[in-house]
């Protein structure tokens, strides 16, 4: 805002709008105000000039529009505001400062050249914050209006002093200035004096402060020092406003200067290296943040084989870097930040570490051996779940082994996967079989020529699904039989099973008293056995024990059960009346002429003939004991 | 007696009791046993087994069979065939005929079957052969009188054309006599024959049986 001067000396405060045109764009710091841009008064880290109270040597910020009339005096650090305010710069939008650091602050006002008079008295006051000011530390700074600057000595809580304006105006200004360190209330007080009266003049037309028509001759301004308050937390807020009064104009407040404190250093590290680097050089990175101002700048320290910590990359913005060590040694990195307002993080410890091998003398790859729990049988087959374990080796002196992977197909699919380290584990658990490929990778690159582990699961017991009794040259299938008496003599039993049987012996169908097994490796087994003719049976086929039948993976017959089959034998008992009589050989004899009757069939040769009806007459007489 | 006096006996003695018992309309079936005389150290001594029906209604065989056991082991069955005394009973269809004896020693087992399938009718009275059997005799056989038991169901047995079981009312043992020749006879007395069947038709009557009996062996 610009204290305009109405033409009547009566100090008409009026307001010029700047916010007209397109808004300023303000590089360093600068604020936009409209579309132009203000600062703070003192000049910004990195510029040139003296951060006084009004500093014509500052740098005009690029990029800004000068003010009407100013051209490129208008500098970083000048209030353009005829009645303004300005305090520390600080970072960014917050204008974050660290702790401690002091607060100068400036207070500036004009009697704009529009005016028609000058401006006999001047006060301004300024309301200080004792929660967030030290006010035991304040100080003055320089005073100044036109051309006259006053200096008062420092640490001074008041001050007085005259300005003689003779003999170029016929004017003494009284300046007071003073600290009510009770209220931490400051007041500078500017009066023009008639020098034959020492009172406040009485020439409407005379006054300390013209127009300002001729800068700097209207304007004036004061400055003053003060410290925070110690242990503010980040994110406290310091505020500071002023107010002027021109004669007996009502009081116009300056803008609030605002800044915040960060006093909490960033957050970094580095990105972890692997364990071990096959190449010499090699990228190290790092990154960081911050609560407050944000990260100024990086410093990254190494440790070469647990020497002590110096500085590899200093103060610098970038987030990575190439590093190149000696082989053979070990090298250790933490990283530090600094934020835009000087806190620096502390650290000592190192974020990560890793080992340069040797990277020429390497050209082995890795070998992997493959176990498997638990070890197959004598076929190669499991009944259970089967957990491979991997595990590489690299040449001595080597590189050391980087990774494992594998994949799986067959029963069990896995695409392919990558296992940091030396060892990996993987469990099979699909019946069927599954081909486990795998190779190592070490840290020089090389890689294994990929393996193949083949392992066949069958989790499935065998079971009975026919039980047949063998007589001459034919069977019969007991299971889903009604008939109470068979009336054959039986040479052996044949049994078809789910599956294929792997192990078993004459011993395994108890009850029988077999002779020979057959058909081992295949689903049908045949036990011989001595004739039976008459009597109840009962065929125990062992699914435990020494002779217990077991598939090719060891599955047991029924899990384990076995299986029973309980028949009744009388020889030539056609009838099934559990007599062998003349009725049977009737029987017998009358099947002749029908379709063939296995009943009939009593020697088993395939066809119902008198050589049954023969062998029905042997049997005359029998009945079930 | 002659071949033709002694059928006419049986026939007349058949009737006779048909008409005296006035039984139910249903055969009565009796398989007997021969009686023989033998001298020690012999062979191819004889006896018959027939089958007698003493029921009111004819009775088809199909088949039949029979054993026989001997209580001395000085005596032992050779064989049995088909010439019999009395009318063979699938004389002409025979199956297995003429040799019918499937086990020989001291037991003996022997059956046919009627070749046709027809079976052959035994009407009342009516009696038929069932097999021939033949035995020896040891020389160092002791005098005295020895009994041929018929062996019960299965063993003996009779069955329809339908290959059912026909039911044997009676089993009556034969007997071989060894001993001076003077002593001996040669054939069966059909007068005691007769009144054996008089009295087990007598027996049977009154306790009217209703099924065969069976081997306390024999399964349910």
């Amino acid at each position: 805002m610009m204290n305009r001067i109405c033409p009547a000396a009566a100090f008409t405060i009026t307001f010029l709008l700047l916010s007209v045109g397109s808004r300023a764009q303000c590089p360093h710091g600068g604020i936009p105000t409209g579309k132009y841009c203000t600062g703070p008064t003192l000049c910004a880290l990195g510029f040139k000039g003296n951060p006084g109270a009004r500093n014509p040597l500052c740098v005009p910020i690029p990029g800004c529009q000068p003010l009407p009339g100013q051209g490129s005096s208008v500098c970083f650090g000048i209030p353009i505001d005829p009645n303004d305010k300005t305090g520390p710069f600080g970072v960014g939008q917050a204008r974050y400062l660290p702790a401690n650091q002091p607060l100068p602050y400036e207070i500036h006002f004009e009697n704009l050249a529009a005016a028609t008079a000058a401006a006999q008295q001047v006060i301004v006051t300024d309301q200080l914050n004792a929660q967030t000011m030290d006010v035991t530390t304040f100080s003055f700074g320089p005073i100044w209006f036109g051309a006259s600057t006053v200096v008062p000595p420092p640490g001074l809580s008041q001050y007085t002093t005259n300005v003689d304006l003779r003999p170029a105006q016929n004017l003494i200004v009284r300046i007071d200035a003073a600290l009510d360190k009770t209220t931490a209330l400051l007041t500078w007080r500017f009066t023009s004096i008639d020098p034959a009266t020492l009172q406040l003049t009485q020439d409407a037309a005379a006054g300390f402060l013209p127009p300002n028509v001729s800068p700097p001759a209207g304007e004036g301004g004061v400055v003053f020092n003060v410290n925070q308050k110690v242990g503010l937390a980040s994110g406290a807020q310091i505020q500071n406003q002023a107010n002027v009064v021109f004669d007996k104009n009502a009081p116009i407040a300056t803008p609030v200067w605002m800044n915040t404190l960060d006093v909490t250093p960033p957050v970094t590290s580095m990105q972890a290296l692997p364990a071990t680097e096959s190449s010499t050089t090699f990228t190290v990175q790092w990154s960081g943040s911050d609560a407050g101002s944000g990260i100024q700048d990086y410093t990254v320290y190494v440790s070469k084989d647990g020497g002590s910590f110096s500085p590899f990359a200093t103060a610098t913005t970038s987030t990575s870097a190439a590093f190149t060590g000696v082989a053979g040694s070990t090298y250790a990195f933490y990283s530090v930040g600094r934020d835009f307002v000087g806190n620096v993080e502390s650290k000592t410890v190192a974020d990560t570490t890793t080992r340069i091998i040797s990277s020429g003398g390497d050209s082995t790859p890795p070998v992997t051996t493959a176990g498997q729990s638990p070890l197959p049988n004598s076929a190669g087959w499991n009944n259970t779940n089967v957990t491979v374990t991997l595990n590489a080796t690299d040449n001595p002196g080597g590189s050391g082994v980087k990774q494992i992977q594998y994949s799986t197909s067959g029963a069990q699919v896995t695409a392919l996967q990558t296992v940091s380290g030396n060892t990996a584990a993987i469990t099979i658990t699909a019946a069927g079989s599954t081909t486990v490929t795998y190779f190592a990778t070490d840290n020089a690159g090389n890689q294994e020529p990929a393996k193949t582990l083949l392992i066949k699961i069958d989790k499935t017991p065998p079971v009975v699904s026919e039980f047949r009794l063998m007589f001459g040259s034919q069977t019969y299938n007991l299971i889903g039989s009604t008939r109470n008496r068979l009336p054959w003599q039986i040479t052996g039993v044949q049994v078809v099973f789910s599956k294929p049987i792997a192990v078993g012996n004459t011993a395994s169908a108890g009850g029988l008293a077999a002779t020979a097994l057959s058909g081992l490796g295949t689903s049908t087994l045949t036990w011989t056995i001595n004739p039976l003719s008459v009597g109840d049976f009962a065929a125990a086929l062992a699914g435990t024990g020494a002779n217990a039948l077991l598939d090719v993976a060891g599955n047991r017959l029924a899990g384990g059960l076995g299986f029973t089959q309980k028949f009744r034998l009388l020889f030539g008992d056609f009838n099934d009346d559990g007599a062998v009589s003349s009725a049977d050989l009737v029987g017998v004899n009358a099947a002749i002429a029908a379709p063939y009757s296995i009943f009939a069939d009593i020697n088993g040769d395939g066809v119902v003939n008198l050589a049954d009806v023969a062998s029905v007459r042997t049997g005359i007489g029998t009945t079930l004991p | 007696m002659t071949t033709r006096n002694r059928l006419l006996l049986q026939l007349l003695l058949t009737a006779i009791s048909l008409l005296a018992c006035a039984l139910p309309a249903r055969a009565n079936l009796i398989v007997a046993a021969g009686a023989s005389v033998a001298n020690p150290g012999s062979t191819l001594n004889s006896f018959d087994v027939t089958l007698t029906n003493t029921g009111p209604s004819a009775a088809t065989i199909g088949a039949f069979s029979f054993g026989l056991l001997l209580s001395n082991p000085d005596i032992t069955f050779t064989g049995a065939n088909t010439s019999t005394v009395k009318p063979y009973i699938f004389l002409g269809d025979s199956l297995f005929g003429p040799l019918i004896s499937t086990t020989v020693g001291s037991t003996l087992v022997a059956s046919d079957v009627e070749l046709s399938g027809l079976g052959v009718t035994v009407g009342p009275g009516g009696t038929v052969g069932l097999g021939h059997v033949l035995f020896s005799v040891a020389p160092s056989a002791a005098p005295g009188q020895f009994e041929t038991a018929l062996s019960p169901f299965p063993t003996t047995s009779l069955a329809d054309p339908s290959a059912n079981d026909v039911p044997v009312q009676s089993f009556i043992a034969g007997s071989i006599q060894i001993g001076p020749a003077s002593a001996a006879v040669s054939e069966p007395s059909y007068a005691c024959v007769f009144f054996a069947l008089l009295c087990v038709s007598a027996a049977l009557r009154e306790k009217n049986p209703s099924r065969f009996p069976r081997s306390p062996l024999q399964l349910p």
